[in-house]
């Protein structure tokens, strides 16, 4: 049965490879051939994540389906797979996506879809396996290389000339970041001999590992590299920029999955490894997080491009998420958990129905937008619900995240849940405002001219969104289902902690 | 069976015989060769028209440009098309006839040289000569990257096809197989002589090209004054020592700090090692020496800049590490009493650092690929030096690994460099295109990189993991070099040295990534002014090559097993 189990974390990491073969013998001109197959590799990728999920034992706190193979025993490093209550939900979430991703670009994408194809099905794969590795070395290195085609992608099918600038600052930002991390991987593997998590998770909790100006500047290190994923404040620049410039299924999988490559690092790596520097970087981490979330909430306020609004509004969720982690206690992490995946549906799905628009109107000024509600009522009622959903709204996914949350920053510092709270009135105020702005009101002549050409969504585009609704609401009204599974890990990572 | 165990040990023999073969060879037939060989030449002409037909209406928005004017009378433009390059092609037609053919003989001549060297299991030394595991493995890489090399070449779509350069290459490649073995000061002097006058020659190749001859003037005059110093050098060790022979050296120095001298008996040797290593750094293009590879590179034929930076940089840095790790490290020794590194290492340092500074920075404004990568191979060099100047075994390790990573990639741009060929069409009546005169030509500017990905699409995604790879973004091969690198360099507390490195790494990604943008992203008034140039199909030869590169840089994350035993075991066979 264990066998037949892992089976089951290896078809999710090898199908998308075998896509992507098998991708590059269709002759290009067969679009339409293409795209089936990429479609049918990355649902295919999705089922293998479900039966993870099915198979799952929420009472373990060990990691569960793991594999390992001989790599490179010159250097000791020995890959090892392996998925816990943490893990799995990123893994499902980016298996989610790409199939969504996919399906929203299908008559979008009209030069190389081949490439795009295979791009997309490269990322899934790289990501799948920075969600399930247990090894730092294995981890940093598909960390990296997601940098690849996600600049392939930003620079070939983004939209204007600004896309080079953007694709530039995505990548080499990133790239600085984490070549820090690289230092202080190779500084691990001096000190312990070995780059094993699991490993380095027993050394920790049995013994110091480093001495303490060390441990901070570990800590230091790996922030460095996490904190421009996620990103914090002061790293932030190249977000904006990137999510704006992508295409709409770039931006989906940048705010979907990719934001949560810095946090999972934190979670995963930051957490245990570290746990004193932890301590005592932890007001620096809030005051960072508070500063993000009022900044950008503010920032958001006034911008006039519909992508802006919804990129700056991730780095304002991500600010909750880093100050939900960095509380240290079981509320806090969880709620953190619970916006991350929240957010990975409902800013997603943003993203998405500004790609609806800009399919149609193809433009993403606020200012040339106005009364879609009279002849788009399907897509209005849905891009309803995602602003709601977006700031906060009971009965939304998020709400539960921010609603842990902040109880959980209660207990440690009242001042910042304080001000963290103010996060979700402005959050409030701009979320309202743009759907204002852009579903009500006149429609002025530019948008009655292209009324008569334009119709409401059809019906690949509900099939994008429906999953979406039905997950954030779902998880909105009975997350037991969500937090039941990360319940035990989150347990034993805190546990540790203290 | 005699004279099989003699060539065994000594290769260089018959790869002497065999080139003075391939010059008698030449000569002879040179007058009979200028008849051409109708059967033959038909034959490749309609092989010829059929992939041009397929290839020029195939993929690609510049064929998709042609094909839509051209479908009606798609039989006439083949005709056309290929009349106007066999016109072009025909002057240079016999000469070329006879290169390939010298190619395929040195393929040959490399090929039983190759069994010959792999034959030979044991060691053997004289006075200047000597061969153990460690000489002739570095004898069978270089001669397995020549071998490569010369398929290159059997394809090369740019000249001068000249069949002198096979020969010039094939006598340096002997002066590199003498430096290697070399066992004395005198020898090791000879020996680089020989292959440094091949390069001077090769440079200056094509005549007519004034960037040529500048290149092959300055490599010669910088050259041989780099030579002199050495010559110096070897002087000073002498006189201070009385011997020349490597051996005597390493018992000498083992010897030579169990007693304790001032610094001032010590002060000729210090010199003499230190001329030897600028001279050895100058031919290395390291740092403050840097100073003639960006226009060398620039200026030699493209198939030589590819010579240049592969296979004497190999042997002359194999060679470099056995030096240094005989004058360092000689047998007996401690490592706290091996103060000739504590004066050796300091050097490296200070070259590897201005090395990757100067690699980076100046390369980030250049607008020619050669120079591009002349720049990139400075910055190449810094991160060798600094694993070597770690000073531990594994610090020799990840020098191999890192070099043949980067032999691999750099072969591997070469060649698609090499197969390229742009066409520019122009209209004639009738909305029918033509192959212009005069237009053929090899991509010298980054701006006719642009074609690539347009009319071959998979071969612009496969150059764009050459250059990540060069870039070292993980996944590929070259960030494993770097990984290694970083990994000796953390280890022996250089850490300034690794950040820099770290950071000019990064640094070092900008211009990468503007080959890439300038590859895929390019649109606009550019690409509409360009858009009757496409690019003509590459051959088969070219296509395996550059596929087996490809599989070399992927693999290694999947099954990194072999490359690492074998440079590990090649550490091993240079310490013992």
């Amino acid at each position: 049965m264990v066998m037949y189990l892992n089976s089951f974390l290896l078809g999710v990491l090898v199908t998308p490879i075998i896509g992507i073969v098998l991708l590059l013998f269709v002759p290009t001109e067969r679009t339409n051939m293409i795209k089936l197959l990429g479609l049918c590799i990355s649902l295919l990728t999705f089922i293998f994540s479900l039966f993870l999920w099915i198979f799952f034992d929420n009472s373990l706190c060990k990691f569960q389906y793991v594999m390992s193979f001989d790599w490179n025993i010159f250097s000791n490093i020995i890959p090892v797979f392996g998925i816990d209550g943490i893990s799995i939900f990123f893994i499902l979430l980016t298996t989610l996506l790409i199939p969504l991703c996919l399906l929203s670009s299908w008559s979008v994408i009209k030069v190389y879809v081949k490439e795009f194809f295979i791009a997309f099905l490269f990322l899934e794969f790289s990501l799948c396996i920075v969600f399930s590795i247990l090894d730092l070395l294995i981890f940093y290195v598909f960390f990296e290389a997601v940098l690849i085609p996600m600049f392939l992608v930003i620079g070939i099918w983004g939209s204007r000339t600004r896309k080079m600038k953007a694709a530039y600052q995505f990548f080499l930002y990133t790239l600085l970041g984490s070549l820090f991390m690289l230092l202080g991987i190779l500084f691990v593997l001096f000190e312990t001999g070995t780059t094993d998590l699991q490993l380095l998770f027993l050394m920790s909790e049995s013994y110091n590992l480093w001495s303490e100006e060390r441990e901070l500047l570990l800590w230091l290190a790996f922030f460095s590299s996490f904190a421009v994923k996620v990103p914090m404040v002061p790293f932030h620049i190249w977000l904006p920029e990137a999510h704006v410039e992508a295409p709409t299924a770039g931006s989906v999988l940048l705010a979907g999955v990719l934001l949560k490559l810095g946090t999972y690092g934190f979670i995963r790596i930051l957490l245990p490894l570290f746990p004193k520097a932890c301590l005592y970087f932890s007001p620096l981490v809030f005051s960072l997080s508070i500063v993000a979330i009022i900044y950008t909430s503010l920032t958001a306020l006034r911008q006039i491009d519909l992508k802006k609004i919804i990129a700056y509004s991730s780095v304002a969720h991500m600010g909750f998420v880093t100050l939900g982690l960095f509380t240290f206690n079981i509320q806090g992490v969880e709620g953190a958990m619970l916006i991350m995946i929240s957010h990975g549906f409902v800013s997603s799905a943003l993203f998405l129905c500004v790609g609806v628009l800009y399919d149609r109107y193809h433009t993403r000024l606020i200012k040339y937008y106005g009364g879609l509600a009279d002849f788009m009522p399907v897509f209005t009622v849905i891009f309803v619900f995602f602003i709601l959903a977006n700031l906060g709204f009971p009965g939304t996914s998020s709400f539960v995240g921010e609603f842990l949350t902040l109880l959980g920053i209660c207990q440690v510092s009242f001042i910042t849940a304080f001000l963290a709270s103010w996060g979700m009135v402005l959050g409030a105020a701009y979320s309202l405002w743009l759907c204002n702005r852009v579903l009500f009101g006149s429609a002025s002549f530019f948008k009655v001219k292209t009324i008569l050409t334009q119709t409401d969504i059809n019906r690949r585009e509900f099939v994008v969104f429906f999953p979406l609704i039905f997950l954030t609401l779902w998880m909105g009204l009975f997350p037991n289902i969500f937090l039941d599974v990360m319940h035990v890990s989150i347990v034993n990572l805190l546990f540790t902690l203290n | 069976m005699l004279l099989l165990d003699f060539l065994a040990i000594f290769p260089e023999f018959f790869l002497v015989f065999s080139i003075s073969f391939l010059i008698i060879f030449n000569v002879i037939i040179w007058p009979l060769a200028i008849t051409p060989n109708s059967l033959v030449g038909s034959f490749f002409e309609k092989i010829c028209v059929k992939r041009h037909n397929y290839r020029m209406l195939g993929d690609g928005e510049s064929a998709k440009f042609l094909y839509s004017g051209l479908e009606a009378k798609k039989d006439f433009l083949n005709l056309h098309f290929v009349d106007r390059l066999s016109e072009q092609k025909f002057s240079l037609q016999n000469v070329q006839n006879i290169f390939v053919r010298t190619v395929w003989l040195a393929i040959l001549i490399l090929f039983i040289t190759l069994c010959l060297c792999l034959n030979f299991d044991s060691f053997f030394y004289n006075n200047f000569f000597y061969l153990d595991n460690y000489i002739l493995d570095v004898k069978i890489l270089v001669l397995i990257l020549s071998i490569f090399f010369m398929f290159i070449l059997s394809n090369s779509s740019s000249g001068p096809f000249l069949f002198e350069s096979i020969v010039l290459i094939l006598i340096c490649l002997l002066g590199l197989f003498c430096l290697i073995s070399s066992y004395d000061l005198l020898f090791f002097y000879l020996s680089l002589e020989l292959q440094s006058f091949c390069l001077y020659l090769l440079a200056c190749l094509k005549r007519n090209s004034e960037y040529s001859v500048e290149a092959g003037l300055k490599y010669f005059v910088l050259g041989a004054f780099a030579s002199g110093l050495i010559l110096f050098g070897c002087s000073f060790i002498y006189g201070f020592s009385g011997t020349t022979n490597f051996g005597s050296l390493q018992i000498f120095f083992s010897n030579l700090f169990l007693d304790s001298f001032s610094f001032f008996d010590l002060a000729g040797f210090y010199l003499g090692f230190l001329f030897v290593f600028v001279g050895l750094f100058f031919k290395l293009s390291a740092f403050p020496f840097h100073m003639w590879v960006p226009d060398v590179y620039e200026g030699s034929p493209l198939y030589i800049t590819c010579f240049f930076s592969v296979i004497p940089k190999f042997v002359l840095f194999s060679f470099f590490l056995k030096f240094f790790f005989i004058i360092c490290f000689g047998f007996g020794c401690e490592l706290e009493m091996a103060s000739f590194f504590f004066f050796g290492q300091p050097l490296l340092l200070f070259c590897s650092l201005g090395s990757m500074i100067i690699g980076t920075v100046g390369g980030l404004f250049q607008r020619k690929i050669k120079r591009l990568f002349a720049y990139s191979a400075i910055s190449h060099i810094g991160y060798l030096l600094l694993g070597c100047a770690a000073g531990t075994l594994e610090g020799f390790q990840a020098v191999f690994i890192y070099l043949f990573f980067y032999a691999a990639v750099v072969l591997g741009v070469f060649t698609i460099l090499l197969s390229l060929k742009l066409f520019k069409f122009s209209k004639l009546s009738g909305g029918l295109l033509a192959v212009k005169k005069n237009s053929i030509k090899n991509p010298v500017y980054f701006s006719d990189l642009f074609y690539v990905f347009r009319s071959n699409r998979l071969l612009g995604l496969i150059f764009v993991i050459f250059i990540f790879s060069m870039a070292g973004i993980p996944p590929l091969g070259g960030f494993y070099g770097k990984f290694y690198v970083f990994l000796v360099s953390f280890n022996s507390q250089l850490y300034f040295l690794t950040f820099v490195a770290v950071f000019t790494s990064v640094v070092g990604c900008f211009y990468y990534l503007r080959i890439i943008k300038l590859i895929f992203f390019t649109t606009g008034p550019a690409y509409r002014l360009q858009q009757n140039h496409f690019l003509a199909p590459i051959s088969f030869v070219s296509s395996v090559l550059i596929l087996t590169i490809l599989i070399i840089l992927i693999s290694f994350v999947f099954y990194p097993g072999p490359v690492l035993y074998f440079t590990y075991s090649l550490v091993l066979e240079l310490v013992c």
